[in-house]
């Protein structure tokens, strides 16, 4: 399920790119979630041998799969909100000289 | 019925006693931690600088970490796109912007990161050495190597293919405009 939790919000992500053009490094995690989605979709057809494509548990930590999706979007979005207050500060400090 | 990540979970369990490791076994089980010296890079980590080293001592410390990045790479299937992507970061600098390496590698780290948390999630990806659960029984390793490197290879050839797709899709965009601008200035 953790594919499709990647594949929405790399579409959610991608539209509002869209919408806000050139704003907030939208386009920097659309990529990053479209990496991602790709990446995870390589994985699932590889290991594909029949049966149910999306499961909805696993049996690692995270029993609940669309959760471990959830929680799998965390370090992505940190990153992005890491990059847009960068940007925030070089600007500052750009203004300031 | 409970499941390991994409997969069948009879054809792709991650299972030492019978030999056979799937590639989406994640966390179906932790298996002790009998060799704990085993990876060779951890061992390298722990070796104190010299303080005056000689040119091929550099080379040979070079050498050493490539072989076992080439390694690392075939670990765990997260493995092969980061260090592609860890090389993309480093040749940014160096390759014309016309190309966009900088989307290969929001596509790369991306989809590292996102994987590599998938594998702590399901106990693949230990805090301590060999830090791959799968490394913890040397007779698995082969069949891992094999199994793994062939799914991140393939996940790194697709990111990559997809750039390239898009930076050639970028390059007839701006070509096309700049013909526009050109007729229009006729």
């Amino acid at each position: 399920m953790w594919l499709a939790t990647t594949f929405i919000s790399a579409l959610i992500f991608t539209s509002l790119a869209l919408l806000f053009k050139n704003r907030f490094k939208l386009g920097f995690i659309s990529l990053m979630l479209w990496g991602a989605a790709i990446m995870i979709l390589v994985d699932h057809l590889l290991g594909y041998k029949g049966g149910v494509f999306l499961e909805t548990e696993t049996n690692g930590m995270i029993k609940n799969s669309t959760l471990l999706g959830i929680i799998m979007l965390v370090p992505v979005i940190l990153i992005w909100l890491i990059a847009i207050f960068a940007s925030r500060i070089k600007k500052f400090l750009h203004f300031l000289q | 019925m409970v499941r390991t990540s994409g997969s069948h979970p009879e054809n792709h369990g991650f299972d030492s006693h019978q030999g056979h490791i799937g590639m989406e076994g994640r966390g179906r089980q932790v298996l002790p931690t009998a060799d704990r010296g085993f990876p060779a890079c951890s061992r390298l980590r722990r070796q104190p600088m010299a303080g005056r080293e000689s040119l091929w001592g550099h080379y040979l410390r070079y050498f050493l970490f490539c072989v076992i990045l080439v390694i690392e790479i075939n670990m765990a299937c997260f493995l092969a796109p980061t260090a592609a992507a860890i090389i993309t970061t480093g040749v940014k600098k160096r390759v014309p912007s016309k190309y966009h390496l900088e989307w290969l590698n929001a596509m790369l780290w991306g989809g590292a990161i996102m994987l590599a948390v998938e594998h702590v999630a399901h106990g693949e990806l230990v805090p301590f050495p060999p830090f791959i659960t799968a490394m913890q029984n040397p007779a698995d390793i082969p069949v891992m190597l094999s199994e793994l490197a062939t799914v991140g290879g393939v996940m790194t050839l697709v990111i990559v293919m997809v750039w390239a797709v898009m930076v050639f899709a970028a390059s007839k965009m701006s070509g096309r405009s700049h013909q526009e601008i050109q007729v229009a200035k006729v």
